[in-house]
C-alpha cells in the first residue's frame, strides 16, 4: 500500500501572553492512499492544529517549529513561477505560492461551521468558478459553470441555485457546498475538520453518507478530525487518538474499539454510550488535562491515569508496537 | 418590503430629525436671554426703526405664530429673510451650496480612499511597526484642529513654495465656468473647458487634502479593525484553504465584507465633514455655506444663522438617506 | 522574570519587560526610552531656566514648591503601597490615606504662600496645590505600579503616555502666570512680528506680544471649557440615559429621537449656533459644547443598559426582589462605567478641538486673554507674510492636548472594552 502522507516529528507552538503552548508535540503519523484516518481527542488536544498544519494554515500566533510533512504528489502542479514536481515533497519547505497552488487542488479542507465558511457577499456558483479559475486559469468561464452545475447535481443541490447567496441555504446544504468546493478539483487528500459537529443528527448522517460515497467515487484519501468516536467507528479505517498535543495510540478501527491499549483510549471508550451494551455503566475521566503552557515532565496523562508508574513521571513514553496491531505510547506495553 | 416603501419609510424617519433641530434652533434663538433684534444692533436704536425692523422680519408676531409661519415657509423653500438686508436667505444658501458640496465630495473621497488603503495595509501587517505607525498617524490626524492643518498646508504650499493657489474657488482674474451644477470641476468638463477644469482642481487641492486628512483617521481605524476581524473569519480561512490568491482574498473576501460598516460610517461622518468644512472653508476663504454662517455670526444675523442650520439639517438627512439606500443595494442579505 | 521579583515597578521597568518579551523590537524600545528620558531632562531644564527668568520673579519658588509637593505625594504613595502590602491598610484605606496626607500638605502650604507673597497668597496657594497634585500624579504614574495598565501591553502604554501629556499641559497652564517671561496679554513688549530669536525664543505676534509667554499660558480657557463641558455632559447625559432606558416607553422614544437628531447633526455647527446666541464666556462655550456631546453619553449608556439589563445575574437579582433603583445603581451603572469613561476621554479631545474651532470663528473670549485659538486666528491673518511661528507653536500645543486625551481614550478603549480578542 503506497503512503500518501507522512508526518515526522511535527511540533507546533502558540505564543500567547500566558506563555508558550505546545499544541502539537513531536507527532509522527502516516496515511495510506485511499484510506480514511480518524483523528480523535478532546477539545484543545491539538487535532485541528495538526490538520491545519498540513495545509500550512495554522491559526495566527501558532508557528510550526520542526518536523516534516511529506506528500506523495501524483502529478506536476504548475504555479505562477514554475511547477511543483510530482513525487514526494516536503510541504514545510514550499514557499507561499507553491503552497497556494496545492491548496484546493491537491489538498482540500472542510471546516467545522458551514454557516460561516462561505463568503456572504458572493453567489454560490461564483465560489466554484473562483476555485476553478484560481487553479486552472485557462478554463473558459462557461466550462467552469457547466462543471459547477454537474458538481451541485452530484451533491443533490438544484443546479439553478448557483445564483443564490449563502444566506439562502440551510446548514446541511452549505456543508454540502463546502464538500463540493473541496472536491471540485479532485484533490488527493481531503481533511475534514469536525464536518458534522454543528449539524443536527439527521443531517449529520446524510453528510457522512455523502462523504463516504464521494470518497469511493473520487478515490479519496481522507483525514477525519472529530471528537465523536461514533462517527469514526463507521467511516474510518484506522484511528489516531491525541491527547495534549501528542499521539497516544494509533490502531485499525476494529482493533481500537475491541481492545483499546492506552489507558486514555480505554477511559475514553468507557465514557461513550454503547447501544449494544445498555447495562454498562458510563464512566468519566477524573481531573482535566494539564495546561499546555506549563507542561509536566513525562507522560501528560499520568495525573489522571489509573496505571501510573514511576517511570511515567520522568520521560514521555515513545510510541511502540501494540498487540492490537497498532502503536501506543505507554510504558505498560514496554517489551511486549 | 418594496424598494418604494423602504424609501418612503426612510424619508418619514428623517423628517422628525429635521423638525427637531429646526424647533430647537428656532426656540434657542427666541427664548434664550436677549432679544435677537436687540442683540443684532448691539447698541441702542430708534424704537420706531426697531419696530419696523421687527415687523419686516415677522419678529413682532407671537412666537407660536412665528413658528407656524416659518414651518409653512420651509415647505415652499422659504428660509426667512436676512437681518442685514432683508434678502431671502435661501438665495445665499443656493449660491453657496455647490462650493460646499464640491469640497465635501472630494474630501470624503480622499478620506475614504486614503483611509481604506492605509487601513487594509495596516491590517495585513497586523502588529508590525508599519501597523503601529499607521495607527499613530490616524490618531494624530484626529487630534489636529482642521484649521491648523489648513494653515500649515497653506503656509507651505501657497506662501513658501507657491505651487498651489488658495483663497477662493477660482482664479479671480478670470470668469469661472458657467453654472450648470455649480460644481466647477463638473461644469468645466461639461462645457469642455479643460483649462478651467485644471484651475478649479488646483484651487480644490489644498482644502480637500486638509479636510480629507483630518477625516481619514476614522476610516483607517474602522477599516483596520473590520479587516482584522474579517480576515480571521472562517470564510476567509476557508478561501485560503482553497488556494485562492492573496489579492482575491483581501479584496473580494475581506474588504467587501468589511466595507458595509465603512459605508455606514461614511453616512455618520458626513456630519463631521460638514462641521470640519466650516473651519476649512474659513481657513481657505472658500465661498461655501461655512463661510456664510461664520460671516453671519460676525454680523449677528440670527435669522440667517437659523436658516443655515436648518439647511444643514436637511442636507444631513438627505445624505443619511442616500447612504441607507446604498447600504441596501450593497448587501445581498437585504432584499426588497 | 524581573516582574516577579520587583514589586514596585514603574514605566521604565515596564518598558524593559516588554522589550524582553518582544526581542525583535528591543532597538525601537530603547529609542523610545531614550526619547522619554531625554525629553524629561530637557523639559525640566527648560522649566528651571524659564522660572529663573520669570516676569513674576517668583518662578523658582513656585516650581520648587510644586515639585516638592509632588515628591512628597510620591513618597506617601510609595509608603501606601508598602502598608497595603504589609496588610496594615486595605486598598481603600490606602487611598484615603493618600488623599488625607495630600490635604494636610495643602494646609501646610497656606502659611508658606502667605510667607512668600502676603498680598496674593491665595492665588499662589491654589497654584501650589493644583500644580503639586499634577506633579504628584505624574510622578506616581511614572514610578508606581498600575497593574491594570501594565498588563495590557501597548494600550496601557498609550494610556500612560496620554495621561502624562495631559497632566504636563495642565501643570504648565497652572503655573504659567508665575513662570512666563512677559505678561502674555501685554502688547508691545517686543518688536512686532519678529521670528524666533534669543530675546523672544518663539518670536512675537503682530501686536508685539511675546509668543513664548502666550504659548505657555494659552491653555487655560481651553482646559476650563473642556473640563466644564465634560462635567455637564456627564451629569446630564448619564442620568438621562439611565432614566430613559430603564423607564422605556414614550419618554425613552422621545428622548432617543431628540438625542439621535442632535447626534446626527454636525456638532460644531450646532455649537456655533448656540454659542452665537449665548455670547462669549467660558460657561457659555462649555454649555454650547456640552449640548453637542450629551447624546454620545446618552446613546452609549442606553445601549449598555439595554444589554446589561438582560444579563442573567441582573434578571436573577430582579427575581430575588431587587428594586429598580438597586439594580440600576448596583449592577447597571458599575458595568457601564468603563464605556462611559472611554466616551469621556474622547469627549475631552473633542471639546478641546471644538473650543478651538469656536474661538477660530470668532466666538471665543475677549482678546485680552491669552488663548491658543486666538493666536491661530491672528496668525492666520498674518499668514501671507510667512509668519509661521505665530500659528505653529500654539497650534502644536492644541494638537498635543487633544492628542493626549485621544491617546488616553484609545488606550482605555482597548483596555476597558476589548473588541479585538487575543
Amino acid at each position: 500500500m503506497p503512503t500518501l502522507l507522512e508526518i515526522h516529528n511535527l511540533s507546533i507552538e502558540y505564543k500567547t501572553r500566558l506563555g508558550t503552548a505546545r499544541a502539537v508535540d513531536n507527532v509522527s503519523i502516516t496515511l495510506d492512499e485511499n484510506k480514511t484516518l480518524g483523528l480523535a481527542g478532546e477539545s484543545g488536544c491539538g487535532k485541528s492544529t495538526l490538520g491545519r498544519s498540513i495545509i500550512r494554515l495554522v491559526p495566527y500566533p501558532g508557528r510550526i517549529l520542526e518536523g516534516e510533512i511529506l506528500l506523495n504528489l501524483d502529478e506536476d502542479v504548475p504555479y505562477e513561477n514554475g511547477v511543483v514536481e510530482k513525487g514526494q515533497i516536503n510541504l514545510l519547505q514550499l514557499d507561499g505560492d507553491q503552497m497556494r497552488a496545492l491548496r484546493g487542488k491537491k489538498l482540500a479542507y472542510i471546516f467545522q461551521d458551514p454557516m460561516t465558511s462561505l463568503n456572504p457577499m458572493e453567489r454560490i456558483g461564483k465560489h466554484f468558478v473562483e476555485i476553478i479559475k484560481a487553479h486552472e486559469p485557462d478554463t473558459p468561464k462557461e466550462d467552469a459553470q457547466v462543471r459547477t452545475k454537474d458538481l451541485l447535481e452530484a451533491l443533490d443541490i438544484l443546479p439553478e441555485r448557483v445564483l443564490d447567496y449563502p444566506h439562502q441555504f440551510s446548514g446541511g446544504m452549505r456543508q454540502r457546498v463546502m464538500i463540493g468546493l473541496g472536491l471540485t478539483l479532485t484533490p488527493q487528500l481531503l481533511i475534514a475538520d469536525e464536518p458534522t459537529t454543528s449539524l443536527d443528527v439527521i443531517v449529520e448522517a446524510q453528510i457522512l453518507n455523502l462523504i463516504s460515497d464521494l470518497k469511493d467515487k473520487f478515490n479519496l484519501t481522507m483525514m477525519l478530525i472529530t471528537h465523536n468516536l461514533g462517527v469514526l467507528a463507521e467511516t474510518a479505517d484506522s484511528i489516531a487518538i491525541m491527547y495534549t498535543g501528542r499521539i497516544m495510540e494509533v490502531a485499525p478501527t476494529e482493533a481500537l474499539f475491541e481492545s483499546p491499549q492506552h489507558p486514555y483510549t480505554q477511559a475514553l471508550l468507557q465514557s461513550v454510550p454503547d447501544v449494544r451494551k445498555p447495562d454498562r455503566k458510563l464512566s468519566w475521566i477524573p481531573g482535566s488535562p494539564p495546561s499546555l503552557t506549563e507542561p509536566i515532565p513525562g507522560c501528560m496523562f499520568r495525573p489522571r491515569c489509573p496505571h501510573a508508574m514511576e517511570i511515567c513521571a520522568t520521560e514521555p513514553p515513545p510510541l511502540m508496537k501494540s498487540t492490537s496491531g497498532g502503536i501506543v505510547a505507554c510504558y505498560l506495553y514496554e517489551g511486549s | 418590503m418594496s424598494l418604494k416603501s423602504y424609501v418612503v419609510t426612510r424619508i418619514l424617519l428623517a423628517i422628525p430629525m429635521v423638525l427637531l433641530l429646526l424647533t430647537f434652533v428656532f426656540f434657542v434663538i427666541r427664548v434664550m436671554p436677549g432679544d435677537p433684534a436687540l442683540l443684532h444692533f448691539e447698541r441702542r436704536v430708534d424704537p420706531a426703526a426697531l419696530a419696523e425692523f421687527r415687523r419686516r422680519l415677522g419678529l413682532d408676531q407671537p412666537i407660536p405664530i412665528q413658528y407656524i409661519t416659518y414651518l409653512g415657509g420651509l415647505f415652499v423653500g422659504n428660509f426667512g429673510l436676512s437681518m442685514q438686508d432683508f434678502s431671502p436667505i435661501v438665495d445665499h444658501l443656493i449660491a453657496r451650496f455647490p462650493a460646499t458640496l464640491e469640497l465635501a465630495i472630494y474630501s470624503m473621497l480622499f478620506a475614504v480612499i486614503l483611509g481604506i488603503i492605509l487601513g487594509v495595509f495596516s491590517s495585513k501587517r497586523y502588529d508590525s511597526t508599519t501597523d503601529h505607525s499607521i495607527r499613530l498617524f490616524g490618531i494624530i490626524t484626529y487630534a489636529i484642529p482642521v484649521f491648523f492643518l489648513g494653515m500649515i498646508l497653506q503656509l507651505i504650499f501657497a506662501v513658501w513654495l507657491r505651487v498651489l493657489p488658495s483663497g477662493t474657488r477660482f482664479d479671480p482674474h478670470y470668469v469661472p465656468p458657467p453654472r450648470i451644477t455649480g460644481l466647477y470641476t463638473i461644469d468645466s468638463l461639461l462645457t469642455g473647458n479643460l483649462w478651467a477644469f485644471m484651475v478649479s482642481v488646483r484651487y480644490l487641492i489644498l482644502p480637500t487634502v486638509t479636510l480629507g486628512l483630518v477625516l481619514c483617521g476614522i476610516f483607517i481605524r474602522l477599516t483596520r479593525t473590520n479587516m482584522i476581524e474579517t480576515l480571521r473569519k472562517d470564510f476567509v480561512v476557508a478561501a485560503e484553504a482553497r488556494g485562492l490568491s492573496d489579492s482575491r482574498i483581501t479584496y473580494q473576501y475581506a474588504l467587501r465584507n468589511a466595507f458595509l460598516p465603512i459605508l455606514t460610517m461614511i453616512g455618520l461622518q458626513f456630519a463631521v465633514l460638514l462641521a470640519g468644512a466650516v473651519l476649512t472653508e474659513t481657513t481657505f476663504s472658500w465661498p461655501g455655506l461655512g463661510t456664510y454662517i461664520v460671516d453671519r455670526i460676525a454680523h449677528r444675523d440670527y435669522t440667517a444663522i437659523q436658516g443655515t442650520v436648518v439647511f444643514y439639517a436637511i442636507l444631513v438627512a438627505v445624505v443619511t438617506l442616500i447612504v441607507d439606500l446604498l447600504y441596501a443595494a450593497f448587501d445581498p442579505r437585504i432584499r426588497f | 522574570m524581573m516582574g516577579k521579583s520587583i514589586t514596585i515597578s514603574g514605566v521604565f521597568i515596564y518598558l524593559r519587560l516588554v522589550q524582553e518579551s518582544f526581542r525583535d523590537r528591543s532597538k525601537l524600545w530603547w529609542i523610545v526610552l531614550g526619547v522619554i528620558l531625554g525629553g524629561t531632562i530637557a523639559l525640566v531644564a527648560s522649566l528651571i531656566i524659564l522660572a529663573a527668568r520669570s516676569n513674576s520673579g517668583l518662578g523658582i519658588p513656585v516650581v520648587v514648591g510644586t515639585i516638592l509637593f509632588g515628591v512628597s505625594m510620591l513618597v506617601v504613595g510609595l509608603f501606601r503601597t508598602l502598608l497595603i502590602r504589609k496588610g496594615t491598610f486595605s486598598p481603600r484605606m490606602g487611598t484615603l490615606f493618600l488623599v488625607g496626607v495630600t490635604c494636610i500638605l495643602g494646609v501646610i502650604t497656606i502659611p508658606v504662600s502667605i510667607f512668600i507673597l502676603p498680598a496674593g497668597w491665595f492665588d499662589l496657594w491654589t497654584v501650589f496645590v493644583m500644580g503639586g497634585v499634577a506633579i504628584g500624579i505624574i510622578l506616581l504614574f511614572l514610578y508606581s505600579r498600575y497593574s491594570w495598565l501594565k498588563e495590557r501591553g501597548s494600550p496601557g502604554f498609550l494610556t500612560i503616555t496620554g495621561f502624562l501629556m495631559v497632566l504636563s499641559i495642565i501643570y504648565m497652564t497652572v503655573i504659567s502666570y508665575w513662570i512666563v517671561p512677559y505678561d502674555p496679554a501685554a502688547i508691545n513688549v517686543g518688536p512686532i512680528l519678529w521670528p524666533p530669536h534669543p530675546g523672544f525664543p518663539l518670536g512675537t505676534t503682530s501686536l508685539g506680544q511675546d509668543l513664548l509667554s502666550r504659548t505657555i499660558a494659552g491653555g487655560g480657557i481651553m482646559l476650563q471649557v473642556a473640563f466644564l463641558s465634560v462635567l455637564i455632559c456627564f451629569f446630564v447625559g448619564v442620568p438621562l440615559g439611565l432614566l430613559s432606558s430603564f423607564r422605556g416607553g414614550a419618554l425613552d422614544r422621545v428622548l432617543s429621537l431628540i438625542m439621535d437628531a442632535i447626534f446626527a447633526f454636525p456638532g460644531l455647527i450646532l455649537a456655533i449656533a448656540i454659542a452665537a446666541m449665548l455670547g462669549p464666556g467660558v460657561i457659555n462655550m462649555a454649555l454650547a459644547i456640552a449640548v453637542v456631546y450629551i447624546p454620545s453619553y446618552f446613546r452609549v449608556l442606553r445601549s449598555q443598559v439595554l444589554t446589561i439589563k438582560e444579563l442573567p445575574y441582573v434578571e436573577a437579582a430582579k427575581a430575588l426582589g431587587a428594586r429598580d433603583r438597586d439594580t440600576m445603581l448596583r449592577y447597571v451603572l458599575p458595568n457601564s462605567l468603563p464605556s462611559i469613561i472611554v466616551v469621556m476621554s474622547i469627549n475631552f479631545a473633542d471639546a478641546v478641538l471644538t473650543a478651538a474651532g469656536l474661538t477660530f470663528v470668532g466666538l471665543g473670549l475677549p482678546i485680552d486673554v491669552a488663548d491658543w485659538g486666538w493666536d491661530l486666528t491672528f496668525g492666520w491673518h498674518q499668514l501671507i507674510t510667512g509668519a509661521w511661528w505665530v500659528i505653529t507653536f500654539p497650534g502644536i500645543m492644541i494638537v498635543l492636548l487633544a492628542l493626549g486625551f485621544t491617546l488616553v481614550g484609545e488606550g482605555l478603549n482597548e483596555i476597558l472594552t476589548p473588541m479585538l480578542k487575543e
